[in-house]
Order: structure tokens, then sequence, then C-alpha cells
């Protein structure tokens, strides 16, 4: 066992280094390809720059379900009934993703991997890489929302550069003029002031009365005239003090921030897109079971048992999205390598120890019950499927889609077996958002198509909710 | 059809089509005055319909073996 666990370790540290190696080439790239992505194509298109990050945007929400695509980590946990669930995303400059899940049960708060040297019993974990198709891909936007965003930003950077000249290179020009009118104003006012006082002595007694109120009124013109010029000294000195431009500069540079933060790029809509990407996984599962034997004496009839079974994949998938439609589609074809037990295949059944305590004429019973598995336990099977799948909605506005899923399985060295799931998907769009609530998917399932009895003895027909792929109506 | 730009390795074709608002139109994908003209042909016939255009940018990636001699 032991050696097995370090086997999917090794299998592990070299996906890591894959993935590190990858990002120092891809890196490397970049930074020759910097100079191009900055420069726009054509005053319609977007830049390379904006063209990866909105489909790097979508790519991320599809595969982790988050939004962000911002470069760098995120985790999120899910604890419910004894049992956590740790999911970490690492999202990588050129759009590639490193997903982990693990789950377990969870003792006194803590997620023991190993407990005593032995493998915690609900234990899964799971690591995938996705790589991001370089190769075709494909957004549609609303050309004439672009055309409006990016007014809305070089109106702003426009308006910067303007309150930026003003304030370097006229602002303190306008003030001295400002300052020099307003001394002119204030020495006139005095010299009126004098003539009026010289006036006041020699005028007759009616006349009196109107030189005062015409000399009270140029005081009151004065005082005003010198509050206004206070005001301009000191806005003259607050311009010539570096400190305070800092912080005019700054508050000019953040009111062009928050406006092309607004007609961002990200803000908008994508209207459909298309893309493909490569997906690798390694994930290990530790089931703890009982098998029962009645063959046995009633003490060795139950014996405990696990099984750490060994996964991994390689998937292609291909989506091509759009709200408007008419058509929309995804792909996938994925195979899988496992190293699994045939626990799924035994019957299982449910066993009741009754015990009794007597005493004095009292009987008393105890039951305790478990479920256990009857059959041969067969452990390292290695299995191979190959899986396509189709999702086609051929219709416009999403009103009916069609799911194709077969696969052929190859276990051990039993001969294989081909299993066809096809459906009809309904989607029940929610009324107020316009978004999906519900796909919902009647599904006819036939195992083992090629055997002559297949329809009779395992088909099923049934009604199913839920979706590898989060479909965006 | 479309026009196309490139830029280093990348190339960049750009699409578009008319769009009824209202959902009962969605034209081809051509060149940015045929689709204006799709539009224009729809709101003949129905009036009351807003029509939008949607612009298609792909990118298609050129590899060559020159980029490894490097």
């Amino acid at each position: 066992m032991s050696i097995r666990i370090c086997q999917v370790f090794l299998l592990i540290m070299f996906s890591n280094v894959f993935v590190f190696g990858q990002e120092a080439v891809e890196q490397s790239s970049k930074a020759n390809s910097s100079k191009k992505a900055s420069e726009p194509l054509d005053t319609t298109a977007l830049t390379q720059q904006q063209f990866d990050n909105i489909l790097n945007k979508q790519f991320a929400a599809l595969i982790t379900g988050t939004s962000t695509s911002v470069i760098g980590s995120y985790a999120s946990f899910d604890v419910k009934e004894g049992t956590v669930s740790f999911a970490p995303n690492h999202f990588y400059e050129n759009g590639n993703i490193l997903t982990a899940r693990a789950a377990g049960g969870v003792s006194e708060g803590a997620l023991e991997l190993f407990n005593k040297s032995k493998l915690n019993t609900n234990l899964s974990l799971d690591f995938q890489f996705h790589i991001f198709g370089q190769r075709n891909k494909s957004v549609i936007i609303d050309p004439a929302r672009k055309r409006a965003l990016q007014k809305n930003q070089v109106d702003a950077d426009e308006k910067y550069n303007e309150d930026i000249i003003y304030l370097t290179e006229y602002e303190a020009c306008e003030l001295e003029l400002k300052k020099i009118r307003l001394e002119e104003k204030v020495a006139s006012i005095g010299k009126q002031g004098a003539v009026i006082t010289s006036m006041l002595s020699k005028a007759r007694e009616e006349d009196k009365v109107k030189l005062q109120l015409s000399l009270d009124s140029l005081s009151l013109e004065n005082i005003k005239a010198n509050k206004e010029l206070l005001s301009v000294q000191k806005d003259l000195a607050n311009n010539k003090d570096p400190l305070w431009r800092s912080r005019k500069i700054q508050d000019i540079g953040n009111n062009r921030a928050g406006i092309l933060k607004a007609n961002n790029f990200s803000n908008l809509e994508v209207r459909g897109f298309s893309f493909s990407w490569i997906s690798f996984g390694l994930g290990i599962r530790n089931d703890a079971f009982r098998t029962f034997d009645d063959k046995q004496d009633p003490a060795s009839q139950i014996v405990k048992g696990n099984f750490i079974s060994q996964q991994a994949f390689i998937q292609f998938s291909y989506y091509d999205w759009s709200k408007t439609g008419p058509k929309n589609i995804y792909f996938s074809v994925r195979a899988i390598v496992r190293n699994t037990s045939n626990l799924a295949d035994l019957d299982k059944i449910e066993v009741t120890d009754v015990k009794e305590y007597g005493q004095n004429g009292v009987r008393r019973y105890s039951e305790s019950t478990l479920t256990a598995y009857t059959g041969t336990l067969k452990k390292n099977i290695i299995e191979v499927v190959l899986n396509p799948e189709l999702y086609f909605y051929p219709f416009k506005k999403w009103l009916l889609g069609v799911h194709l899923n077969p696969n052929i399985q190859v276990r051990g060295s039993d001969d294989p077996v081909s299993n066809l799931e096809s459906g009809l998907i309904f989607p029940f769009r929610n009324k107020e958002k316009d978004k999906p609530t519900v796909n919902a998917e009647l599904y006819y399932n036939l195992l083992n198509v090629f055997d002559a009895n297949a329809i009779k003895h395992s088909s099923s027909l049934g009604v199913r909710l839920a979706f590898p792929i989060e479909f965006k109506l | 059809m479309g026009k196309t730009l490139s830029n280093g390795s990348a190339t960049f074709t750009l699409k578009y089509r008319a769009v009824c608002d209202e959902g009962d139109f969605v034209g081809g994908w051509k060149n940015e005055l045929e689709a204006l003209a799709d539009a224009r042909n729809h709101q003949s016939g129905e009036k009351s319909h807003a029509v939008s255009l949607e612009m298609k940018q792909t990118q298609t990636m050129m590899f060559s073996l020159d980029q490894f001699d490097q």
C-alpha cells in the first residue's frame, strides 16, 4: 500500500514540475510578446491583452465556478456532517489552472491525512491541471458597447491630461494675474476713498450724507476685495508648495482611475465564446468497507477492509457558446486509467447482530446493524475507460438539447464493455433574470450495448439535473 | 468575409452579425457593412424591433518550426 502511495505522490510531484516548467516557458515567451500585447490592433478589435483577459475569466469561471481570473491562489471550504472538503485553485497568467480537492472525515475539527500511520478512511485527493488552448479561440461582444466604454476611457485620459497641464502650467499664471488685478482694485478703492474723505470735510451738510454712503459702500468693497486677495495669495502659496501640488495630482489621478475602472473592458458583456482545453488529472481515494462470508464461523464472518484506488485521466474539451445561438456545443473525450476494486459490483446486505441478556426470568435483547458486501472481492483491477461526451443545442433560444455519452470500459482480462447514455435536455429559464435555474435531462442509459439482452436487463430511464459543465443560457 | 489583423504569431479575424433584440432574427457572420445592411433589412419589416450588432473576434495562433530554432 505504502509503495502505491509513494507512486501517487511521485506522479503529483512530476505534474507540478510540469506545471512550473510550463509557466517558465510561457513567461519567457510573454516577455517577448509583451510589446505586441499592448499595441492596439484596430479601433474596433480587442487588443491581445483584452482578448486574453476576457477569455481567461470565462475559462476560470467554467473550470472552478468562480468569476475570478486574477493571478494567484484561492481556496474554498465546505464543511458539513463531519466531513470537510478543501478546494484550492491556482490561476496562471497564460490562463492555465491547477485545481485540487481534498475531502475526508473530520475528527475533533481536524482533517487527518494519516492517523497512526493509517490513511483517513473517507479521504480522497484530486489534482487537475487544465491547459487553456491557444490555437483557436473566439469571443463575441457588442461592438457598440465596446465603443462607448472606449470613448469614456479616452475622455478620462483627456480630462486627466487637461487637469495636469492646467495645474502645472496655467493655474499659477492665472492666480498671479488674479492677484495683480485684485491688488489694482484695492489700490483704486483706496484712492477713491481718499478723494471722498477729502471732499467730506469741505462738503455742505446736505451732501455729506450722500458722500458718507459712498464711503461706506467703498469700504465694503475694499473688505470684499481684500478677502478675495488673501484667498488668491493663499492659493498661490499652495500652488508653489510641492506637497499640495502632489496631493492635487493624486486626486486627479484617482479621479481618472475611478472612471477607467468603471469603464474597464472586463465589464463588457460577453455574448459568446469558443475555446478548447486539455485537462490532466490524478486522484486517490480510500474506501473502507466490511465483507461478509457466511461460510466462515460467526466470529470471522465479518471482516473489515479498505482499498486505496488511484486514477489518472487526460481529457480534451471544446465549448462553443453563444447567448444568441443558434447552435451551442460542448464536446469532450476522456481517457481514464484506474487501479480499482470490484466493490461496486458486489451485493450489499445489512447484517444484524442480536445479543441476549437474561437473569431471573427477565430477557433483554440488543441489536446492531451494519452494512457489508458479499461475494468475492477482487483488488488491484486495472480499468481503462474511453469516454466521449457531446452536448448539442441545435435550436434557437436553447429550446432543446441533445446529450450523447458513450463509453468503452476494459477491466482486467474481461471483455470490453460498451455503454451508451443518451438524453434530451430541457432548459428551464428563470423568467426574471433570463438565466437558467435548472437543466433537466430525460436520459436513457443502456449498459453493455452489444449484449443481445441489454435492453431487457440493463437499461434505465430517468431524469437527471446535474451536468459536468455549467451551461449558460 | 471578415477583417483580418495580424499581431506577431497571432492572427485575429473580426466578423459581425445582426441580432434582433426580440430574438426572432440572427444574421450570418459577415463584414460590418453587410451586417449593418442585415440590421436595416430586418428593421424595414419589423419597425419596433431594435437590432444589435455582435462582433466575433477569433484568434488563430500560428506555430512555425523557426520559433524552436532560436
